[in-house]
């Protein structure tokens, strides 16, 4: 037991990775260095792979699954919400994930 | 958050790098933010341009956002940066 909790901190420090990569991914993205955020987008999700860490929505949402496209709408994301439905197109790749309004009723 | 003693775990990325000391002399006293990190390199974005510097044999001094400063040795991060989080340092 002793080797599993020696550093309990090592999960904490990779979500505050992953926190401060997204944040990073938004300034390049103000910037118009697009590339960057990309490669910060990249960073973030290997890094969620081998810690065994989910991606919170918030951030799961805002890169492409396929080509790791960092999402500014309108630039290199399209939205579009018809019944019920929210689409979101990557201008790169056009890859379409979609998410509806409405929760299912077993999840109501 | 970033501390002196988890710097070595932690992301340098969106960090201002000092190059203390390098192999190669003219890389010496370059000074910018960390942009992007390899095994082998840290690209930090100066006045000129990106560039790109060896992290073995070189000395870094990295500012954190508590704005202190902690120099340390590059070869001790000289390691794929997703595996840097659960790296082991022998003494």
């Amino acid at each position: 037991m002793g080797s599993r909790n020696r550093r309990p901190s090592r999960k904490n420090i990779a979500r505050e990775r992953i926190d401060i990569l997204f944040y990073q991914a938004e300034r390049f993205a103000a910037e118009g260095e697009l590339n960057l955020s990309d490669l910060c987008v990249k960073r973030a999700r290997q890094i969620a792979m081998r810690e065994r860490i989910r991606l919170c929505a918030i951030h799961n949402r805002k890169f492409c699954r396929r080509c790791c496209r960092y999402f500014v709408p309108a630039k290199t994301s399209r939205i579009r919400i018809y019944r019920g439905v929210v689409t979101v197109t990557c201008l790169q790749c056009g890859y379409q994930r979609r998410y509806p309004l409405k929760k299912r009723r077993d999840q109501r | 958050m970033i501390t002196r003693q988890n710097i070595l775990f932690h992301e340098l990325i969106g960090l201002d790098v000092l190059v203390l000391h390098a192999l190669n002399r003219s890389q010496c006293s370059i000074e910018g933010l960390v942009v992007y990190e390899t095994r082998n390199m840290l690209h930090i974005r100066t006045k000129k341009g990106i560039v790109k510097v060896q992290k073995r044999g070189t000395t870094f001094a990295c500012t954190l956002p508590d704005g202190s400063r902690v120099a340390f040795f590059g070869s001790l991060i000289a390691v794929s940066p997703q595996r840097r989080t659960s790296m082991r340092i022998t003494k």
